[in-house]
């Protein structure tokens, strides 16, 4: 294995490279534009002043290499330009909505390995069977299943006819303050500011957005957990194992050890793409993320939105990869040393 | 249920019913297609002022929109869109991609790892994401949509095929092919087109599903305005209000038109995936997991 220096190295001139093609991909977005730039940059009928400003900041009047220069360097010193929507520069806006979107996916995904994994883990011990194909079946459902129809098929169920649950405006009912900004989860912020009637309000918000988010997760993790156990389960040592006669608990326990690599995989693909399904879901219940103000921007052709939500979504799969790149290197490392 | 029964359903199954199923789905829907403007000759933009939001009725069994439209035919209409723009794309991604991946895949070398790397950043973002941000940058026409998620099948399509080549170039016989003095064209389409169609036949499927939802996704967003009339997505952003206050047929029915279409094409590709698998040559499966 190469040295640890090298490694780290590596990994870095990669992920520059890799940053270098957003940045590209996120200038071409705006190139291909039907539209003039200014038009996409400064909306529908932007001011001769606004115009002559956008021309000159980025530009618009010289060869595109220079542009894309520009460009670079604007990104690089952390000016995404300013929406012409709201007027508001476009990372302080995206920054401001991190927070929603990482709480809604944190959840989402921690339900949804609650329900793949058990799930998933069943269907392949009980391979062909009832259960199995039940599983498959249900999985295979989820998987064609459109996000958003998802949201609105358990709004329809739990909210207008069950009225268990609070009508989708966001993360707090409409009539309350919202808690000060501490952590940007509305819930542990009213409960920081001992608002009870706050945290019950934002806890009852977080279950719809929650739940169809993790019937998601939960349907593609099935399939993924189901193949790599049935994977670790066609391996001699536990074939072994079966035989000596091991309870399926222990059994239970070893496959999934050994089939945590390429669950962790999968599921690294997933969360690195899990944005776009969260942005749906943020759509419908107009959850203030960074999904939907994405989706928003799209609508509207708010380019220095776009572009921004654009290189922030590609940036997030890239933390994603690189963090399970180097869990990989320490487990590596590990079972190296041992 | 007698054993024998079991027998013949699990038989039934082995043979096939993943794409008896898929494929009785698309024909039905393409046969109503078909019957539409018979049954309804008055055609789609036909508004009953009398009729708005009316109920599922005998009459008109998916009830009416706020319009006064009924939601029945305009669901049968929609499976124009779920037809032609996935088939499109199709053909775009794959005559994009495929000869892309071959390439790189046969060339190996410096394009090869120029192209995946490209193609990895590429596909950082999730494609949903950068097919509506496409459209949303070159205008909303019908064209636009197809253009848009055909190119992002390229890219899955190349790496599809450039994976696919490299793992055969690796078992030697392109090298054998060559030894023997077979010019290149004839390796390619004689060895390793029918190898690399068997083994991405599943993939087509699935990636008519992903066009289809991505387009569905478009229409409820609201980016693709071109095709807002009776694609299922648009006509769900239009239900959606009155989903909300109860009056839910207007959306929800071109939701279980699309949950049923995709449905199909995903069992067809499952089974045309396990079928391939009991073929093919083991550990080669490169279909990648993830959302969005």
């Amino acid at each position: 294995m190469e040295r640890p220096g090298r490694f780290l190295l590596r990994l870095l001139g990669l992920a520059a490279f890799l940053i270098l093609v957003l940045m590209v991909l996120s200038f071409l977005l705006l190139k291909l534009g039907a539209a003039p730039s200014v038009v996409l940059l400064g909306g529908p009928n932007p001011l001769p002043e606004e115009q002559a400003r956008l021309v000159a900041d980025y530009g618009l009047d010289r060869p595109v290499v220079v542009q894309f220069i520009r460009y670079l360097i604007r990104v690089v010193s952390f000016d995404f330009g300013r929406s012409w929507l709201t007027a508001e520069p476009v990372l302080t806006e995206l920054l401001s909505r991190v927070p929603a979107t990482l709480e809604l996916m944190l959840y989402g995904l921690l339900a949804g390995a609650l329900i793949g994994v058990p799930v998933g883990v069943a269907a392949a011990f009980a391979r062909g069977g009832a259960e199995d194909r039940a599983a498959r079946g249900a999985a295979i459902l989820g998987e064609a299943m459109p996000p958003f129809l998802l949201c609105l098929v358990l709004l329809l169920v739990l909210f207008r006819w069950l009225d268990l649950s609070p009508a989708p405006t966001g993360r707090l009912s409409v009539v309350l303050t919202p808690p000060p900004v501490v952590t940007g989860s509305v819930f542990v912020d009213a409960v920081l500011m001992q608002d009870g009637i706050a945290a019950r309000s934002a806890l009852g918000h977080l279950i719809l957005p929650v739940l169809s988010l993790a019937l998601l997760v939960g349907a593609s993790l099935t399939l993924l957990v189901r193949s790599a156990v049935l994977a670790q389960l066609q391996t001699a040592h536990l074939a072994y194992a079966r035989a000596q006669g091991m309870s399926r608990e222990m059994l239970t326990g070893i496959v999934l050890w050994g089939a945590t690599p390429a669950i962790l995989s999968g599921l690294t693909a997933q969360t690195a793409t899990l944005i776009g399904t969260t942005a749906l879901v943020e759509f419908v219940f107009a959850w203030g993320g960074v999904g939907q103000y994405g989706l928003d921007a799209m609508a509207k052709a708010d380019f220095a939105g776009v572009q921004g939500f654009i290189l922030l979504s590609g940036l997030f799969a890239l933390l994603v990869h690189g963090f399970h790149g180097l869990l990989r290197r320490l487990v590596g490392l590990r079972i190296r040393r041992a | 249920m007698t054993a024998r029964a079991m027998r013949l359903l699990r038989g039934l199954q082995d043979r096939g019913l993943g794409v008896a199923f898929g494929l009785l789905v698309l024909a039905g829907f393409a046969a109503a297609l078909m019957m539409r403007p018979v049954v309804w000759p008055q055609g789609l933009a036909f508004e009953d002022a009398q009729r708005l939001l009316a109920f599922p009725s005998l009459r008109q069994p998916m009830g009416t929109d706020a319009n006064g439209r009924d939601v029945l035919a305009r669901v049968i209409d929609g499976a124009r869109y779920a037809f032609m723009v996935p088939l499109a794309a199709l053909v775009v991604g794959i005559g994009l991609g495929a000869p892309v991946g071959l390439a790189a895949g046969l060339r190996g070398g410096w394009l090869d790892l120029l192209l995946r790397r490209l193609l990895q950043g590429v596909g950082l973002v999730p494609p949903m994401l950068l097919a509506m941000a496409l459209v949303s940058a070159m205008g909303p026409s019908l064209w636009h949509v197809v253009v848009a998620i055909g190119l992002l099948q390229a890219v899955g399509f190349a790496r599809a095929m450039r994976d696919h080549v490299r793992a055969m170039h690796d078992s030697g016989f392109i090298e054998g092919a060559a030894a023997i003095g077979s010019p290149v064209l004839r390796t390619v389409m004689m060895h390793l087109l029918p190898n690399t169609l068997a083994r991405i036949a599943g993939e087509i499927p699935r990636q008519a599903a992903w066009a289809l939802g991505t387009l569905a996704a478009m229409g409820f967003v609201g980016i693709a305005t071109a095709t807002s009339g009776t694609e299922w997505g648009s006509m769900i952003r239009e239900g959606t209000e009155y989903l909300l206050a109860g009056q839910w047929w207007a959306a929800l029915f071109p939701g279980l038109a699309l949950l049923l279409f995709g449905a199909a094409l995903h069992t067809l590709a499952a089974s045309l995936d396990e079928r391939l698998l009991l073929r093919g040559p083991p550990g080669s499966g490169n279909s990648a997991g993830g959302r969005g």
